[in-house]
């Protein structure tokens, strides 16, 4: 069968966008080889680990096993979208502080998965923070400091220990 | 690589159950699509007619009827909305429990109940728990509707009772009779649970009225133990506690779990009595 081909309109990252989809099309392949956006990774493409996460109407979901035609009337939050011109967002902020990355392959999608338990629930407890992390897989074993700096982001954006 | 497919969009479930009688075998159901995205990529199922029934309206509610005294819970409700979800909670909090341990949260924010089951995965949360509530499953076709006990619905490894032309509409969790606890354990070295158990009581003064004893994960279906159950009436919660071991011995003997990827008999039986002598532990704690 021919590819076909439905036209989609959402929003990637605050801004409206337009494009054609092939129906069978991946979100994962329609960001990364037609926007052009990279941060998304590709890794088990089984929906296990976690490095292509982005949030799809304020929910964390895995990109690689979703078609783009799904993007249509919803909107997009890519790991680019994050920052607001140079300042960036304070869970950037805190993974460089205390160091919540090493080889950073999974670091987008533990940044866009934390940014919607944050959004959900700004003071967490360690505890929480990971029963909800625990989607995500740093190949790395970095963890500890991904816990440290959840904690500290959550701090920064409500004024309070977490 | 998935091979490219013509996608239709139907809007009621009439229109969806048209499109599958029309289509039949070249036609496959999305509903969240958790399972069958995977399958497609694998090349392990294919389809020329992609049926995306996530439009189509009420199949997305959570509710308990007090006539019936039962959760109705829709064909494309998620995994979160039953976490999350007060009604299931006020009414079946082991169920909300249970649903809160499945795969991961970015699978539960796209994968249906109703996709899980149709999928027949043995290694899955949700059928294990279902079989002990004793979950009626609803599906739908141009012809009409039935009404399966979960126990007919599946039916072997990855195989339902759905004819082709049928359609999962709704699953039904009839409420418990009053003075029941309940446990819901599993042993999950990654994102599927490699055994599992879902174990109910009834207490009437202090001792076993019943008890529904499933083990999931175990062979092609989740499978009630009833020689166990009815050797638990009657036992006061003191006597169940010091026979929690045996009672977990007889369980994992009357079950004939296959050797695989995911263990050895021995390994699994081990694990069976295991948990369920945590298990009936929980019920008595919770009586």
């Amino acid at each position: 069968m021919d590819a076909v081909v439905i036209p989609i309109h959402f929003r990637l990252n605050g801004e409206n966008r337009q494009a054609e989809v092939r129906t069978h099309e991946l979100l994962i392949d329609f960001i990364r080889d037609r926007l052009d956006l990279t941060g998304t990774k590709r890794s088990c493409d089984i929906e296990i680990c976690g490095a292509c996460t982005v949030i799809l109407d304020g929910k964390a979901v895995s990109s690689c096993s979703i078609f783009a035609y799904e993007l249509d009337g919803k909107e997009l939050t890519t790991i680019e979208g994050l920052a607001q011109g140079d300042k960036l967002h304070p869970l950037q902020e805190a993974f460089i502080e205390r160091g919540g990355f090493q080889c950073g392959f999974c670091t987008s999608g533990m940044i866009l998965l934390a940014k919607t338990l944050l959004d959900q629930k700004p003071n967490p407890t360690r505890k929480e923070i990971q029963h909800y992390m625990d989607a995500n897989i740093c190949r790395c074993t970095g963890y500890q400091m991904i816990l440290e700096s959840i904690m500290l982001a959550a701090e920064k954006m409500t004024g309070k220990p977490a | 690589m998935i091979s490219p497919f013509q996608l239709h969009r139907p809007k009621t479930i009439e229109e969806a159950c048209a499109l599958l009688a029309q289509y039949g075998e070249q036609a496959k159901i999305l509903a969240g699509g958790s399972e069958l995205i995977l399958l497609l990529k694998m090349n392990l199922a294919a389809a020329a007619h992609l049926i995306d029934i996530k439009g189509v309206a009420g199949m997305d509610t959570i509710r308990f009827e007090p006539e019936s005294q039962a959760l109705k819970v829709g064909g494309l409700v998620t995994h979160r909305s039953l976490e999350t979800s007060r009604v299931a909670l006020e009414h079946f909090p082991l169920l909300v429990e249970m649903e809160n341990q499945v795969a991961n949260i970015r699978v539960r924010n796209i994968g249906t109940l109703g996709g899980n089951l149709c999928f027949a995965e043995p290694h899955a949360d949700p059928g294990t728990l279902l079989t002990a509530f004793g979950a009626r499953i609803k599906v739908r076709s141009t012809h009409g509707e039935r009404l399966l006990d979960i126990r007919d619905f599946f039916v072997d490894y990855y195989q339902t009772a759905l004819e082709r032309d049928e359609i999962l509409t709704e699953v039904e969790i009839p409420k418990l009779p009053a003075n029941w606890s309940g446990a819901y354990l599993r042993f999950c070295p990654g994102e599927r649970p490699s055994v599992a158990a879902a174990i109910l009581m009834q207490w009437a003064d202090g001792t076993c009225a019943d008890a529904r004893l499933t083990l999931g994960c175990v062979g092609p279906k989740p499978v009630r133990i009833p020689e166990v159950e009815v050797a638990l009436r009657g036992k006061a919660a003191g006597e169940i506690l010091a026979e929690g071991v045996n009672i977990g011995t007889k369980m994992s003997d009357a079950c004939d779990p296959p050797a695989d990827i995911w263990g050895s008999v021995d390994y699994k039986r081990q694990i069976v009595k295991t948990l369920v002598s945590r298990g009936l532990q929980k019920c008595v704690r919770d009586a």
